[in-house]
């Protein structure tokens, strides 16, 4: 019996080895979790990963390629990703410089971001994104840290226009900040100009122009521009002065609307009193 | 030369080639592609030695690198044993030096590597790919074409060993 037994598992020994190795294998996944199985593989990975720490300074020729295809692809994630923390950064001081101006201000104001602009035409004018919704109503002016941006002439519920300084309908009166000579500020259609300044009047190159006061739309003292040049022209009494704007205008993003209404009492006043004098 | 003597050679050769597999190997990977020298060396077993010694050879090499990495333990032990177990078919005493110093070794080593992946990547992505039939087979030929290709270097080894031109079926 034993014999024959003998025979037959020599005879088909090849099959009984490959059944054997099955059986092993097939014991080795089940006992892929045990513990002792963990042990022993973790110190074959512990001592093969100090080899191949030893070898790791070979570089993976065939994999340079797509390594630098991936080293790319980083780079130029990451070339965005530093752009997009400097916007982060500048619209941080942007809005902190807003912020400590909004603090700083007497009267209450409503932040907005520039929608749309253009800057091109003679009338120019911007959109931003706050309206009726946000308590403004036109004629109120609008601002930003660096000084006077315009004046609002249309409000829609969520949106409202602003004619700004660079629009020839555009009118505000002026003050040099040092002299105190008073003035009107208009563009007219290339440059900024502060005039109805006599020839006799003290005013020079960099000094400060800001809001008079006498205006029922503007609040006093927000700044308008820089005296860029002056020229005495024949056959006039008054110079021509050209001011720089304070707000660069082709940078601008946010802006404040500036709560700001005409005293009911001086207007009345002001109008019965036009009105008798005429 | 004995018997056992060899057996400790080839036991040897196995530590050496299990050592570069896993650590010089993967430095020469295409697209995490590796040829599989443990499968050249059976190739080899079966054709030098035959079934029964391919198919324990395949068994113990593949529970080494079982052991070596953090797959499916057992997997690489299973695959490798039935991949022995077939390479021993083409066994034959009389033509051994023949088979291992002409294309006809690298001709097995395709057929062996094919076999060996189908069977190796259709188990390892059970539960792991919804489809199994196309990684199966991707897998499955990019590993057969590079240990295909490293398979001329034994080749050439043993042509000139055995001095016979290696463009031969």
């Amino acid at each position: 019996m034993m014999e024959r037994l003998y025979n037959i598992i020599f005879e088909f020994k090849e099959y009984v080895v490959l059944a054997l190795c099955v059986i092993f294998s097939l014991i080795a996944f089940a006992l892929n979790n045990a513990p002792q199985i963990k042990q022993i593989r973790s110190i074959a990975t512990v001592t093969f990963g100090i080899v191949q720490k030893q070898v790791s300074f070979i570089p993976r020729y065939f994999s340079l390629v797509s390594e630098n295809e991936t080293l790319r692809r980083k780079n130029i994630e990451l070339a965005d990703e530093a752009i997009r923390l400097r916007e982060a950064k500048l619209e941080n001081y942007r809005l902190r410089k807003l912020l400590s101006l909004r603090e700083e201000s007497p009267y209450q104001l409503v932040a907005g971001n520039v929608a749309s602009k253009n800057l091109l035409l003679l009338r120019n004018t911007m959109t931003i994104n706050i309206g009726s919704n946000n308590g403004v109503e036109e004629q109120m002016p609008v601002i930003n840290e660096d000084g006077l941006v315009g004046l609002i002439a249309g409000v829609s519920k969520n949106y409202s226009i602003v004619n700004i300084l660079l629009n020839t309908s555009f009118r505000v009166s002026g003050k040099d900040q040092r002299s105190r000579v008073d003035g009107i500020v208009r563009w007219d259609g290339t440059n900024l100009l502060f005039e109805n300044v006599s020839k006799t009047m003290d005013v020079v190159p960099g000094d400060l122009i800001i809001t008079s006061g006498y205006s029922q739309i503007f609040p006093p003292n927000i700044r308008i521009g820089i005296v860029k040049s002056i020229e005495d022209q024949e056959g006039s009494l008054f110079r021509k002065i050209v001011i720089t704007p304070s707000v660069d205008f082709v940078k601008l993003e946010e802006v404040f609307v500036m709560f700001y209404k005409p005293d009911d009492e001086r207007t009345n006043l002001e109008n019965t009193v036009g009105s008798i004098t005429k | 030369m004995k018997k056992r003597q060899l057996y400790l050679e080839q036991a040897l050769i196995l530590i050496i080639l299990l050592f570069l597999q896993t650590t010089l190997i993967p430095l020469f990977a295409i697209e995490m592609v590796v040829p599989d020298l443990i499968l050249l060396w059976l190739v080899y077993i079966a054709i030098r030695f035959g079934q029964i010694e391919a198919t324990i050879g395949g068994f113990l090499a593949g529970l080494a690198q079982d052991v070596l990495t953090t797959q499916l333990f057992g997997l690489t032990a299973l695959t490798k044993s039935i991949t022995g177990f077939a390479a021993g078919y083409f066994y034959n005493e009389n033509t051994t030096e023949q088979t291992l110093s002409s294309l006809r070794y690298s001709f097995i080593v395709v057929i062996m590597s094919l076999l060996h992946n189908i069977l190796y990547y259709f188990l390892f992505y059970q539960g792991v790919r919804d489809s199994l039939l196309v990684p199966t087979l991707v897998s499955s030929l990019e590993g057969t074409i590079y240990t295909s290709l490293v398979s001329i270097v034994p080749l050439f080894y043993f042509s000139r060993k055995y001095g016979s031109p290696w463009i031969r079926l």
